[in-house]
Protein backbone atom coordinates (compact mmCIF):
# COMPACT_ATOMS: atom_id res chain seq x y z
CA UNK A 1 0.00 0.00 0.00
CA UNK A 2 2.84 2.34 0.89
CA UNK A 3 4.42 1.49 -2.45
CA UNK A 4 1.30 2.70 -4.28
CA UNK A 5 1.00 5.82 -2.17
CA UNK A 6 4.52 6.82 -3.15
CA UNK A 7 3.59 7.23 -6.83
CA UNK A 8 -0.10 8.01 -6.43
CA UNK A 9 0.19 11.34 -8.25
CA UNK A 10 1.94 9.70 -11.18
CA UNK A 11 -0.86 7.16 -11.44
CA UNK A 12 -3.56 9.82 -11.41
CA UNK A 13 -1.67 12.02 -13.87
CA UNK A 14 -1.85 9.11 -16.29
CA UNK A 15 -5.60 8.96 -15.86
CA UNK A 16 -5.88 6.10 -13.40
CA UNK A 17 -7.58 5.57 -10.07
CA UNK A 18 -6.45 2.99 -7.53
CA UNK A 19 -8.98 0.82 -5.76
CA UNK A 20 -7.70 -1.49 -3.02
CA UNK A 21 -9.98 -4.39 -2.14
CA UNK A 22 -9.68 -6.52 0.98
CA UNK A 23 -11.66 -8.88 3.20
CA UNK A 24 -11.51 -6.56 6.24
CA UNK A 25 -14.56 -4.61 7.37
CA UNK A 26 -15.13 -0.86 6.92
CA UNK A 27 -13.84 0.03 10.38
CA UNK A 28 -10.56 -1.81 9.90
CA UNK A 29 -10.16 -0.17 6.51
CA UNK A 30 -10.88 3.25 7.94
CA UNK A 31 -8.32 2.83 10.73
CA UNK A 32 -5.67 1.57 8.36
CA UNK A 33 -6.30 4.36 5.82
CA UNK A 34 -6.12 7.07 8.45
CA UNK A 35 -3.07 5.62 10.10
CA UNK A 36 -1.17 5.31 6.83
CA UNK A 37 -2.63 8.38 5.16
CA UNK A 38 -3.62 6.55 1.99
CA UNK A 39 -5.03 8.75 -0.80
CA UNK A 40 -6.82 6.10 -2.85
CA UNK A 41 -10.10 4.20 -2.58
CA UNK A 42 -10.42 1.44 0.02
CA UNK A 43 -13.08 -1.15 -0.65
CA UNK A 44 -14.01 -3.46 2.23
CA UNK A 45 -15.22 -6.79 0.89
CA UNK A 46 -16.06 -8.88 3.95
CA UNK A 47 -18.45 -11.02 1.87
CA UNK A 48 -15.57 -11.77 -0.54
CA UNK A 49 -17.76 -10.80 -3.51
CA UNK A 50 -15.12 -9.02 -5.55
CA UNK A 51 -12.28 -11.13 -4.21
CA UNK A 52 -14.01 -14.22 -5.60
CA UNK A 53 -15.16 -12.49 -8.77
CA UNK A 54 -11.54 -11.74 -9.59
CA UNK A 55 -10.24 -15.09 -8.39
CA UNK A 56 -7.82 -13.90 -5.75
CA UNK A 57 -5.92 -16.97 -4.65
CA UNK A 58 -5.82 -18.19 -1.10
CA UNK A 59 -2.94 -20.45 -0.21
CA UNK A 60 -3.45 -22.06 3.13
CA UNK A 61 0.06 -23.37 3.45
CA UNK A 62 1.36 -19.85 2.85
CA UNK A 63 -1.03 -18.47 5.43
CA UNK A 64 -3.14 -16.16 3.39
CA UNK A 65 -4.23 -14.35 0.31
CA UNK A 66 -1.90 -13.90 -2.58
CA UNK A 67 -1.56 -10.34 -3.87
CA UNK A 68 -3.10 -9.59 -7.26
CA UNK A 69 -3.27 -6.54 -9.53
CA UNK A 70 -5.60 -5.93 -12.44
CA UNK A 71 -5.44 -2.79 -14.56
CA UNK A 72 -8.73 -2.09 -16.32
CA UNK A 73 -8.68 0.46 -19.12
CA UNK A 74 -11.33 3.08 -19.84
CA UNK A 75 -13.10 0.59 -22.07
CA UNK A 76 -13.56 -1.87 -19.22
CA UNK A 77 -10.95 -4.29 -20.58
CA UNK A 78 -8.33 -5.89 -18.35
CA UNK A 79 -4.99 -4.74 -19.79
CA UNK A 80 -2.73 -6.02 -17.07
CA UNK A 81 -3.31 -9.04 -14.90
CA UNK A 82 -0.91 -10.23 -12.27
CA UNK A 83 -1.66 -12.94 -9.74
CA UNK A 84 1.16 -13.11 -7.23
CA UNK A 85 2.73 -16.46 -6.45
CA UNK A 86 3.75 -15.40 -2.96
CA UNK A 87 3.27 -12.49 -0.57
CA UNK A 88 6.10 -10.43 -2.00
CA UNK A 89 5.22 -11.07 -5.65
CA UNK A 90 4.00 -7.53 -6.37
CA UNK A 91 4.81 -5.69 -9.60
CA UNK A 92 6.95 -2.56 -9.45
CA UNK A 93 5.12 0.75 -9.85
CA UNK A 94 7.26 1.42 -12.93
CA UNK A 95 5.77 -1.56 -14.68
CA UNK A 96 2.21 -0.34 -14.18
CA UNK A 97 3.13 3.28 -14.97
CA UNK A 98 4.70 2.15 -18.26
CA UNK A 99 1.49 0.34 -19.16
CA UNK A 100 -0.62 3.41 -18.29
CA UNK A 101 1.58 5.54 -20.50
CA UNK A 102 0.97 3.15 -23.34
CA UNK A 103 -2.77 3.18 -22.74
CA UNK A 104 -2.69 6.98 -23.13
CA UNK A 105 -0.53 7.00 -26.23
CA UNK A 106 -2.19 8.05 -29.52
CA UNK A 107 -1.13 4.78 -31.15
CA UNK A 108 -2.85 2.78 -28.51
CA UNK A 109 -6.00 4.86 -28.51
CA UNK A 110 -6.20 4.34 -32.27
CA UNK A 111 -6.19 0.57 -31.92
CA UNK A 112 -7.86 0.27 -28.53
CA UNK A 113 -11.06 -1.00 -30.10
CA UNK A 114 -9.20 -3.82 -31.76
CA UNK A 115 -8.17 -6.48 -29.27
CA UNK A 116 -5.91 -8.33 -31.74
CA UNK A 117 -3.93 -5.21 -32.52
CA UNK A 118 -3.67 -4.45 -28.87
CA UNK A 119 -2.41 -7.88 -28.04
CA UNK A 120 0.37 -7.41 -30.58
CA UNK A 121 1.45 -4.20 -28.89
CA UNK A 122 1.28 -5.82 -25.50
CA UNK A 123 3.45 -8.75 -26.52
CA UNK A 124 5.90 -6.33 -28.08
CA UNK A 125 6.11 -4.44 -24.81
CA UNK A 126 6.65 -7.62 -22.87
CA UNK A 127 9.54 -8.58 -25.11
CA UNK A 128 11.08 -5.15 -24.67
CA UNK A 129 10.82 -5.46 -20.90
CA UNK A 130 12.44 -8.87 -21.00
CA UNK A 131 15.34 -7.44 -22.98
CA UNK A 132 16.07 -4.92 -20.24
CA UNK B 1 -12.43 -20.08 -5.65
CA UNK B 2 -13.29 -17.67 -8.43
CA UNK B 3 -11.96 -17.81 -11.94
CA UNK B 4 -8.96 -15.62 -12.65
CA UNK B 5 -9.39 -12.67 -14.99
CA UNK B 6 -7.92 -13.07 -18.45
CA UNK B 7 -5.90 -10.33 -20.01
CA UNK B 8 -7.59 -8.43 -22.85
CA UNK B 9 -11.02 -9.59 -21.78
CA UNK B 10 -13.76 -7.50 -20.13
CA UNK B 11 -13.22 -7.12 -16.39
CA UNK B 12 -16.08 -8.43 -14.20
CA UNK B 13 -18.34 -5.59 -13.08
CA UNK B 14 -18.92 -4.96 -9.40
CA UNK B 15 -20.46 -2.48 -7.03
CA UNK B 16 -19.55 -2.12 -3.36
CA UNK B 17 -19.46 0.61 -0.73
CA UNK B 18 -16.08 2.09 0.17
CA UNK B 19 -15.19 2.35 3.86
CA UNK B 20 -16.87 5.76 4.04
CA UNK B 21 -20.11 4.28 2.71
CA UNK B 22 -19.86 5.79 -0.78
CA UNK B 23 -20.83 3.46 -3.64
CA UNK B 24 -17.99 2.39 -5.93
CA UNK B 25 -19.06 0.94 -9.24
CA UNK B 26 -16.58 -0.25 -11.85
CA UNK B 27 -18.77 0.90 -14.75
CA UNK B 28 -18.69 4.48 -13.41
CA UNK B 29 -15.08 4.65 -14.60
CA UNK B 30 -15.98 3.62 -18.13
CA UNK B 31 -14.80 6.31 -20.52
CA UNK B 32 -13.40 8.28 -17.58
CA UNK B 33 -10.44 6.59 -15.93
CA UNK B 34 -8.31 3.50 -15.95
CA UNK B 35 -8.69 1.49 -12.77
CA UNK B 36 -5.88 -0.21 -10.90
CA UNK B 37 -7.55 -2.88 -8.83
CA UNK B 38 -5.32 -4.08 -6.03
CA UNK B 39 -5.85 -7.17 -3.91
CA UNK B 40 -3.54 -7.46 -0.96
CA UNK B 41 -2.93 -10.04 1.68
CA UNK B 42 -4.65 -7.97 4.34
CA UNK B 43 -3.59 -5.34 6.84
CA UNK B 44 -2.65 -7.42 9.84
Amino acid sequence: MAQLRQDYEKFTELGAEIIAVGPENARTFSNYWNKNNLPFIGLPDPEHTVLKLYGQQIKLFKLGRMPAQVVIDKFGIARYVHYGQDMSDIPKNEEILALLEELSSPTNLAVAGNIDNYQGIYLDRKLKLEEL
Amino acid sequence: MGKQVEIHSPAPSFELLDFNGAPVKLSDYRGEKHVILVFNRGFV
